[in-house]
């Protein structure tokens, strides 16, 4: 009998893991209703999207960055999205106007982001090294510039993205992540340059031979990555009003997390963008019923890290299971 | 007792069969599964002598200090990383040695006293770590840049 997919037809794996995902996180959502009393209102809702579009932006950068291959992956997101928080802060203190600065921000993103790409693409530093070490870099600069200290201040029009609410939905959620998750879903389905990555991450000597400029695709999506960390840190910065150097703490770790859960291969040429929103919806569930069920928040650090290591061993045996199948 | 360590360390690297497939495997993981090399146990092996040891590094510290906070480990991770790439051991593996770890070690401790010293906030170590861990790593790179095998 023929089976319906021989060798890698990323629709099917894919397919089933989405559902497969989903069930997850009703079993989730199950879970911590069960663990506490706050968590089954119609207004967690709203309070749940609030969390998912910083770590969503986030994930979804590190799923394209893992999905090219090389093997990629960039730890410094958390950081990019500190150090952009502090440089945004810094021009509006000096004056700037504040939208004009996260302009500005975005393109520092874009720019820190290309610095990672050529560290592991140019120069062939092992991309976890690499990032590691810019992750360390661009966050202590942002701790040691403010001395720790948060920068506030800003102007009350500016909460508008991050406490804002459209139809009930936060506006940092239906106007950022809804358009870039749509835009990053056709861009990896439907066009060419989608179908490019995929084919960097799943052979990327083959992909060369075949005449694509696999360099450049990859450092640019390490400086989409960070252009996604800078969005993120304005939409953090929206929320708090403030600028904070360690905003992006630890998210670097979530960020994979989300990606490697939603499906994304560690080594690249399997993974989308569905896959990917789910793992997000997971993760926050997660996270804020944890927190409203008062368990610390080491102990989510604890059950994010499990999380990690199971969706990434799971993966390799569904791998290896469909070569074994056809 | 960290002599003592290190001489174990030597012996195990250099002497022991142990040692040999370590840097078998770094060269080339293939050709060391060719040869018989148990690579799987090997590379457990590796990580389990890690774990040991960073317990023993536990200790002397809790030893030393008195107080434990949390959260030191991700920066003495840091360190520990940008004092074994500057100790010479090559980030693919294959290339490294102990007295370089050593020396490497020993130069971050005294760039940080330096740093102390000359009143620069604690806060720019972790920059300064991770800029050096950089620009080592793209030196690195660009020496070797005509060898195909080395980073």
């Amino acid at each position: 009998m023929t089976s319906k997919s021989t060798g890698f037809s990323v629709t099917d794996p894919l397919r089933a893991r989405l559902f497969m995902l989903v069930a997850l996180w009703v079993v989730a959502i199950i879970v911590m209703a069960l663990l506490s009393p706050y968590f089954w209102r119609a207004s967690t809702i709203p309070y749940l999207l609030q969390y998912v579009p910083i770590l969503g932006l986030l994930g979804l950068g590190q799923t394209l960055v893992i999905l090219a291959g090389g093997p990629g992956i960039d730890l410094s997101v958390g950081s990019i999205l500190s150090l952009v928080g502090v440089a945004v802060g810094a021009l509006f203190s000096i004056g700037v106007d504040i939208w004009i600065a996260s302009a500005i921000g975005i393109v520092l993103g874009a720019a820190l982001g290309f610095l990672n790409g050529f560290l592991v693409n140019v120069l062939r530093i092992p991309s976890l090294m690499a990032t590691l070490a810019t992750m360390f870099a661009f966050g202590g600069f942002a701790l040691a510039v403010t001395a720790g200290r948060p920068i506030g201040g800003f102007p009350a029009s500016f909460s508008w993205l991050g406490q804002g609410h459209t139809f009930g939905l936060p506006n940092a959620f239906v106007f950022v992540l809804l358009p870039v998750a749509l835009i990053l879903h056709v861009m990896l389905t439907r066009t060419t340059i989608g179908r490019h990555i995929v084919a960097c991450g799943n052979d990327d000597r083959a992909a060369h031979l075949s005449g694509l400029n696999v360099i450049r695709l990859r450092i640019g999506l390490y400086a989409l990555s960070g252009v996604l960390a800078a969005l993120g840190s304005i939409i953090s910065m929206s929320w708090f009003l403030a600028a904070r150097p360690d905003a992006g703490r630890g998210m670097e770790l979530l960020a994979v997390t989300i990606a490697v859960l939603g499906g994304t291969h560690i080594f690249g040429g399997t993974g989308g963008v569905p896959g990917t929103i789910v793992a997000i919806l997971i993760v926050t569930t997660l996270q804020i019923g944890l927190q409203l069920a008062n368990i610390s928040a080491a102990w989510q650090l604890g059950l994010i890290g499990v999380l990690l290591i199971v969706s990434v061993s799971r993966l390799s045996t569904l791998r290896s299971g469909q070569g074994a199948k056809s | 007792m960290i002599a003592a360590v290190y001489l174990i360390a030597w012996v195990l690297l250099r002497k022991l069969p142990f040692g040999n497939h370590i840097y078998a495997i770094g060269c080339d993981e293939h050709s060391a599964r060719l040869v018989g090399i148990n690579v799987d146990r090997t590379k457990i092996m590796n990580y389990a002598l890690l774990g040991f040891l960073a317990g023993l590094a536990a200790l002397l510290y809790v030893a030393r200090l008195r107080n434990v906070e949390i959260n030191i480990g991700t920066t003495i991770a840091l360190e520990a990383i940008a004092a074994t790439i500057l100790g010479g051991t090559n980030i693919r593996g294959g290339v490294g040695s102990l007295l370089g770890t050593l020396l490497g070690v020993t130069f971050i401790r005294i760039m940080q006293n330096g740093l102390v010293l000359t009143g620069v906030s604690s806060l720019w170590e972790t920059v300064i770590i991770g800029s050096l861990l950089i620009i080592v790593l793209t030196a690195d790179a660009l020496r070797n840049r005509n060898n195909p095998r080395a980073i």
